[in-house]
């Protein structure tokens, strides 16, 4: 264990309590910037807003902070009870993540968004757009 | 000679360097597995494990041919007849239809599948009422298979350990020889030294398709596993930490299936002791209210359990009397006759006379007649009748102890009558804060057969030193006896935050602490202790130990227990 350079274990550490700090349901209760559904992936939060036949992934840290997406590359793939679709995001500037493509809205629609930052490999995320699970502050309080 | 000679001095250094990194990269430390690591892999083959709140999916890929196992995430329940499809993303945007097979897994083969590298995959699944999107990556080593199979875990340790105290004992060879016979000859042993190691190094790189991000303890599981021929043969097995690695076919022999934990509030309960007792409404004895000699009925005695009807005769009494009472009864019988006669004579001659005597005197002569011949009746009445016993209630005859012509005292119990489907629990409870607590109850026999119960009452009076409580059955109940031990739960009015799970869900460890299984990852339990207080016949509530949506195992508990 000696040989383990500290650091490493220390970021470790950081990394595995971020992971449990923000669980889907306490996502859910907070506001997103563009009232969209955030999702935390690794060191980013993703916030998915769903328009009709557009989708629009925004890249944060935690701490709400906008993450440039310039030369980022991803896709999202939804899924709805009519089909499976696939919609190529391409950066909209500063760090928005835009594409279109055909779709419909369903109430359990679910999307997949896979999202390459300039120089980093892909982060993935999941989301359930129309449906925010509909936990309150309270339970949150008492599960951590 | 100069070069040859630095490197001969630094050769031991670089190799006491080199060989606890490859030794210690596995001592057991954990990774952060626990973080959501989407995909898992192990020595057996390139792992897919993907989870959303509704499904979890596990594929293992061999030879260019992936087999998944897809199961709803909170209940463990397969999937079955789904449609599932995995498409590659990145690269080339390959397509992927499974099929069904026969043991309820998936598969489908291609060739892209042989080939290394990190896919970043989408697999959507469709069954009756799941629908699902799950995304993650497919990660394929560049190792030929068989490659590091055959050795297990143990090996590597051995390997480590001889191999360091190798290198401990050249190096005092090394030095020994250097202060005696110079340079030269401590050139040659480093070079063998080398070369003993350099041939064997292999087992300390091996570690090439472990995972780094499953638990490390997983290794000698799947190691062993490589040299099976098939994945179903794989076996369930105890990792040191306690936790258990079930593969997926296991688990669906064995049925295991969970329930995701929700905290709640739930009431405090508290466990009492009580016994099944007759509801006096519905419940009665046959006592005699004078000493006699039982007769049977027309039919005979009831037999024990027979249906009798309210007023059904079930035995006749003949009173019993002294000679001496016969006696008087019998002269108070024969001087009532004549008395009866006389009087009855009186009253025709008055009545011949009627108009010239006061129509009074006929009438008093008249009535005595009338009054002689009721108290004769009676007195012969008292002489010779027998008394009915008939059943109180409607009901099954619970107790019977007559036998024909015994003779029984007055208020002897001779039956009982008890309706078998109106019955109540009478409990005590020994803490006096419950009084006016109650605010539910349920309860169970001692085999194990649940009751519904509702409060009727309770006394304000304590019965050595304990609060007699009484509660109604709810239908549907099972077979009762009166008198049969049953476990009251209560409920109080107090709540507490808890996680409700069956009660079969909690074991016992082999050090006898109270715990649960919790699903961690597909293929992995582990077990948490837990603090527990039973909630009713069937739950309990674990008030410390588990998390928040933690995947409790309901069915198989005591399975996974027995895995060594």
């Amino acid at each position: 264990m000696k040989y383990l350079n500290p650091s490493v274990l220390t970021l470790a550490l950081l990394f595995s309590q971020g992971a449990l700090a923000h669980s889907d349901e306490y996502l859910d209760t907070q506001t997103a910037p563009h009232g969209g559904q955030l999702r935390m992936v690794q060191q980013y939060h993703f916030e998915l807003v769903v328009k009709a036949s557009e989708v629009s992934v925004y890249v944060t840290d935690h701490s709400g902070k906008k993450q440039d997406t310039q030369g980022a590359t991803g896709t999202a793939t939804l899924l709805s009870g009519t089909g499976k679709a696939s919609v190529k995001l391409t950066p909209a500037g500063d760090n928005q993540m835009k594409g279109s493509g055909q779709f419909k809205l369903a109430p359990d629609m679910k999307v997949v968004v896979s999202i390459a930052l300039a120089g980093q490999p892909a982060l993935q995320a999941r989301f359930t757009p129309m449906q925010k699970a509909s936990a309150t502050p309270d339970d949150h309080d008492m599960s951590h | 000679m100069t070069t040859l000679k630095k490197m001969a001095r630094h050769l031991p250094w670089i190799l006491v360097l080199l060989m606890p990194r490859c030794v210690l990269a596995h001592g057991g430390e954990d990774h952060g597995d626990e973080a959501r690591a989407p995909v898992s892999l192990s020595a057996s083959g390139p792992q897919l494990e993907l989870k959303s709140p509704e499904v979890e999916l596990l594929g293992m890929v061999r030879d260019g041919r992936l087999t998944v196992y897809a199961d709803r995430y909170a209940t463990n329940e397969p999937i079955l007849n789904a449609k599932i499809e995995l498409e590659s993303t990145n690269g080339n945007g390959h397509k992927l239809q499974l099929r069904p097979a026969q043991d309820g897994s998936y598969a489908a083969a291609a060739d892209w599948l042989q080939q290394p590298g990190t896919y970043e995959v989408v697999v959507s699944v469709e069954a009756a009422g799941v629908e699902d999107l799950l995304i993650g990556s497919l990660q394929i080593p560049g190792l030929k298979p068989g490659e590091a199979s055959g050795r297990t875990w143990l090996d590597y340790g051995k390997w480590a350990a001889g191999g360091m105290t190798g290198v401990i004992a050249l190096l005092a060879l090394f030095k020994f020889i250097r202060r005696r016979k110079g340079a030269a000859a401590s050139l040659a042993l480093p070079v063998l030294a080398a070369v003993l190691l350099g041939g064997h190094s292999h087992p300390g790189f091996a570690h090439g398709d472990e995972d780094h991000g499953a638990p490390p303890t997983a290794a000698p599981a799947a190691t062993a596993v490589n040299v099976m021929p098939a994945a179903a043969q794989r076996a369930p097995v105890r990792l040191p930490d306690g936790s258990v690695v079930m593969p997926k076919p296991a688990q669906r022999l064995l049925g295991i299936r969970t329930v995701l934990g929700e905290p709640r509030d739930i009431a405090r309960t508290v466990t009492l002791n009580g016994q099944i007792s007759a509801d006096p409404n519905f419940s009665g004895r046959v006592q005699s209210s004078q000493a006699g000699r039982i007769a049977a009925p027309a039919g005979g005695f009831p037999s024990l359990g027979m249906k009798v009807a309210k007023g059904q005769i079930l035995a006749w009494i003949e009173p019993a009397a002294s000679s001496i009472d016969t006696g008087n009864q019998q002269a108070q019988l024969a001087e009532l006759s004549s008395r009866l006669g006389l009087a009855e004579k009186r009253a025709q001659r008055l009545e011949q006379l009627a108009g010239s005597l006061p129509q009074k005197e006929i009438d008093a002569a008249r009535a005595e007649a009338v009054s002689l011949k009721a108290r004769k009746a009676a007195v012969a009445a008292s002489l010779f009748q027998r008394e009915a016993l008939r059943a109180p209630v409607a009901g099954a005859v619970s107790q019977s102890s007559v036998v024909a012509g015994q003779v029984v005292d007055a208020r002897e119990i001779l039956f009982e009558v008890i309706d078998p489907s109106r019955l109540r629990v009478e409990a005590v409870a020994y803490d006096t804060a419950l009084s006016g607590q109650v605010a539910g109850a349920s309860g169970v026999t001692t085999g194990n057969q649940p009751l519904r119960l509702a409060f009727i009452g309770q006394s304000y009076q304590l019965r050595e030193q304990a609060l007699p409580m009484q509660f109604g059955i709810q239908a549907p109940a099972p077979a009762l006896s009166v008198g049969q031990p049953v476990q009251v739960f209560v409920q109080t009015r107090q709540t507490l935050r808890g996680i409700a799970v069956p009660q079969a869900s909690v074991t016992k460890n082999s050090s006898g602490e109270t715990m649960v299984w919790v699903h961690a990852a597909a293929e992995r339990f582990v077990p948490k202790k837990v603090n527990v207080q039973p909630l009713d016949a069937q739950s309990v509530a674990v008030l410390e130990g588990l998390h928040d949506g933690d995947r409790v195992v309901t069915q198989g508990a005591a399975l996974l227990t027995q895995i060594r």
